[in-house]
């Protein structure tokens, strides 16, 4: 039992869930038989998984057919005794994630096989189930790593349905690896200027979890936007005062043409969506949940309330979200229903009931109608695996065509439903944090009452008819609820705010300094090696370069600066991988350029966010006094108003002056 | 009709009064007395046509007298057994050259396995039934044939070809390889060596 013990230590590192299955396991186990050569094999399903000879030779055998491909990541379906893992070890292939498809096999294999050392290598991961597999390819590669599947015979032979599962998530989740980058690109900026935009509106708005448990065991209905929403729609108005309705910003309009008006909207989209309000009495009904970097201009809608929530992938979010008053980081898979589900958790709420969540194409439709898209068209190419829609858009005069790689999620019956990444990603991130959720042992339930669409693992399924006779029976105050938490709402630690963005702002000084001098190594550094070459004087460059970069790094640690600056950081990335072939000089030359362009860009970034901090700083002690002066006589020279909205205490008189005309998105 | 028959290129008198006379029944009466001369039959030719299945029963049933011409051809026993023991080698080079690659391919799950594993079934088969007639044509002619008595390897060999037979029935592929290359390859070696070698050298 101690190999046992040893091997489960190693695992618990990184899969604590895994070790803790392992421990707890009382089936049967896979029984080891000596081979001639050394080492173990066994039988399952009454075939070997290894040679009773040389087990190390097959290995090695192996091991030559996955050295002829390209990979960074080495996937292996199934440990066995783990002769392939060490082999792919002892050649140099580091980076394993192995999944393990029978708990039968990997339990007499770890109490027999010492495996310890190599499971605690840094790059090697073990899992015991297909949702890990998903994590671990979102956890561990980036999206332009090079992964490569590999199983061997007698596992292919035994776990035929587990290996095309094994094989359909590591692409999906790799390809969620690879839009992630696209969206970090194409996103982060822009949220981080949300946030600087948003900073004025977040005193006027309590974080989301000024309503942490305070619905427990309230049901909370989850509505996505899906086609099957016409399904079950109709019954949500007996849901009305007895549970909570959360619709994502897309089910708003739908809910309403059936006479429901959500208890709370849900958006976090980057853009304006003006689109998606009636501006009418339906929106004073609802109430907003944001996020800190939705756009600006969701914070101007007129509805009841508006709640924030903060993100733990914002730095500015996480370093500040404690000082908003929120001790609440959402966990999000990328959607605004799997921001609910979180949310909801954090309320108490429980069942949790999801409607509308197909996470795959209806037969011809993407959305439940009654949204912003008015008409659609899907054409399904399976041989070329595409999918494209077309479709009208509220606010389009011409069809949006867009055209998606196809890929597919086993259906509420079983067999395959077509779907595109973004729904493959949420499907995933479903799937573990309900995983997560039963691990932890939260007694929660989720419940799937879709009523078609996708199947996700680990939910119920089941009817929003059955939700409604089971689970919906109690009245609901939920405005005296609110009220009640938004009247105990932790205040706004404006003092640590503003400390906070000084002292990024003394930082981004010292980044911007540094960042000039590394420029300025760099132009001498050229000019050297134009007129020299590739001589040893150089490196005394290189050091003072390097010298000024971990300064630099030292300065900016742990800035908000890198995100908005993630796109260099990838093309950077990119680069590395493929100037492996040039000479000396040319790579020189090449890194030189580089690091110009990495430089010249931190310097830009910098420039652009001085003025953004100051303005910031001003707004929030401009909020401070409004604070402070709150139900106090206005002493300001103009005088003639309460000092609600003014910071004549703070020495800037009347109230916040609206800024120009926001920019159109 | 008459039919001519020629025996290494002799014209053969013979009487087949009735006309129901067989093939068989010609070339057994030859064998009983070739047999003194240390020969035997190696070919038939029918009407001009070297029939290569001419030991089949489908050959050998047919009256003589259906055929207008017959070409008997014989070899001396040594000779046939040296032919015997060229196939012999020649076979088994060829099982051992196959069953490398069908080891590798089966470890590695390739489909080409199949095609290699059942040329290697039928070549072994082959070996053993050759083996087996020269073992009994050297009793009966008294020829020194083999080093050691091969008759000590069909038994091993017959039970390696009964545990592929049901490896692959269960689908163990990696049983099957392991069976090829570590169990079939030194046992042919050691047959080739202890009972072929001496002789063929």
């Amino acid at each position: 039992m101690e190999i046992f013990r040893k091997n489960c230590e190693a695992i618990k590192s990184k899969n604590k869930e895994l070790a803790a299955r392992l421990v707890s396991y009382d089936g049967p186990s896979v029984v080891l038989e000596p081979a001639r050569s050394g080492g173990f094999t066994f039988k399952f399903k009454g075939v070997y998984f290894h040679s009773r000879y040389d087990p190390w030779k097959e290995a090695l055998l192996q091991y030559g057919e996955i050295k002829e491909k390209k990979s960074d990541w080495v996937m292996l379906f199934g440990l066995g005794c783990g002769y392939l893992l060490k082999t792919l070890i002892g050649e140099g292939k580091e980076k394993v994630i192995v999944f393990e498809p029978s708990m039968e096999i990997l339990t007499g294999v770890l109490k027999t096989v010492d495996l310890s050392e190599t499971l605690s290598m840094e790059h090697v991961v073990l899992v015991g189930d297909l949702i890990q597999v998903a994590e671990a390819v979102r956890g561990y590669p980036e999206g332009h790593d090079d992964i490569l599947s590999y199983k061997t015979v007698s596992y292919s032979a035994n776990f035929p349905r587990e290996l095309g599962e094994f094989t359909n998530r590591i692409f999906n989740a790799h390809l969620t690896n690879q839009v992630g980058i696209k969206t970090d690109i194409e996103s982060r900026t822009m949220w981080i200027d949300n946030y600087f935009d948003n900073v004025r509106h977040l005193p006027d708005h309590p974080p989301l979890d000024t309503l942490k448990d305070r619905l427990k065991g309230v049901p909370l209905v989850v509505v996505g936007a899906g086609p099957s929403l016409k399904k079950n729609a109709h019954l949500l108005k007996e849901f009305k005062g007895k549970a909570v309705i959360i619709a994502a910003i897309t089910a708003y309009k739908p809910l309403l043409q059936y006479g429901v008006v959500p208890d709370f909207v849900i958006a976090s989209e980057k853009v304006d969506l003006p689109e998606y309000f009636t501006y009418g009495e339906e929106d004073k009904l609802t109430r907003l949940i944001l996020a800190e970097i939705s756009h600006t201009n969701m914070f101007s809608r007129e509805v009841k309330d508006k709640f924030v929530f903060f993100n733990p992938y914002m730095y500015l979010s996480s370093k500040h979200a404690k000082l908003w008053g929120s001790s609440y980081m959402l966990s999000s898979g990328g959607s605004v229903t799997t921001a609910a589900l979180d949310a909801g958790v954090m309320f108490g709420c429980d069942p949790v009931v999801f409607i509308g969540q197909d996470l795959c194409f209806g037969e011809n439709e993407t959305h439940a109608p009654g949204g912003v898209y008015v008409a659609q068209d899907i054409k399904i190419d399976r041989e070329k695996g595409t999918v494209t829609v077309e479709e009208d858009y509220v606010t389009l005069k011409e069809k949006a065509r867009s055209c998606f790689n196809l890929q597919w999620l086993k259906g509420l019956n079983g067999k395959p439903v077509p779907s595109k990444f973004d729904w493959v990603t949420f499907h995933q991130w479903f799937e573990s944090y309900v995983g997560i959720l039963k691990q932890k042992g939260n007694p929660v339930k989720v419940i799937n009452a879709t009523e078609g669409g996708a199947y996700i693992e680990g939910m119920e399924h089941t009817t929003l008819q059955d939700v409604l006779k089971r689970h919906v029976h109690e009245e609901v105050d939920l405005d005296g609820v609110i009220r009640e938490a938004v009247g105990d709402r932790r205040p706004v630690d404006y003092d640590g705010l503003i400390g906070s963005f000084e002292e990024m702002k003394r930082v981004l000084k010292k980044m911007s300094a540094l960042a000039a001098a590394v420029l300025k190594e760099v132009r001498s550094a050229k000019r050297l090696f134009r007129k020299n070459g590739l001589t040893p004087e150089l490196k005394k460059n290189a050091d003072r370069i390097k010298a000024l970069e971990e300064s630099l790094f030292d300065a900016g640690g742990g800035s908000f600066i890198w995100e908005s600056l993630v796109e260099s950081t990838y093309n950077l990335k990119s680069g590395l991988r493929e100037d492996s072939d040039l000479s000396d000089s040319k790579r020189f030359e090449k890194a030189l350029d580089d690091i110009n362009a990495s430089y010249t860009e931190i310097t830009a970034v910098c420039r652009k966010f001085m003025p953004v901090l100051d303005r910031t700083i001003k707004t929030i002690k401009r909020r401070r006094a409004v604070s402070a002066n709150r139900g106090r006589e206005c002493c300001s020279p103009e005088g003639g108003h309460r000092c609600e909205d003014c910071a004549c205490r703070d020495g800037s008189y009347g109230p916040e002056p609206v800024r120009g005309k926001r920019r159109a998105v | 009709m008459t039919t001519d028959i020629y025996l290494d290129g002799e014209k053969l008198e013979y009487e087949d009064t009735k006309g129901d006379s067989t093939l068989k029944e010609l070339v057994e009466v030859l064998e009983k007395e070739l047999h003194g001369v240390r020969r035997c039959v190696t070919e038939i030719w029918v009407n001009g046509e070297n029939v290569a299945e001419w030991m089949s029963e489908a050959v050998l049933g047919k009256r003589i007298s259906e055929h207008s011409e017959l070409k008997l051809m014989t070899a001396s026993v040594e000779a046939l057994a040296l032919e015997g023991i060229d196939i012999l080698h020649e076979y088994i080079r060829f099982i051992k050259e196959n069953i490398s690659s069908c080891s590798t391919d089966l470890r590695m799950g390739r489909p080409s396995a199949e095609s290699l594993f059942a040329a290697i079934f039928e070549g072994l088969a082959e070996v053993l039934k050759t083996a087996i007639a020269l073992t009994r044509g050297a009793g009966r002619y008294r020829i020194d044939l083999f080093k050691e008595d091969p008759a000590v390897f069909y038994k091993p060999l017959m039970e390696r070809l009964e545990e592929l037979d049901s490896a692959r029935s269960a689908k163990d592929t990696v049983l099957m390889a392991d069976i090829l290359e570590y169990e079939l390859v030194p046992l042919i070696t050691g047959m080739e060596e202890k009972v072929f070698t001496g002789y063929a050298t």
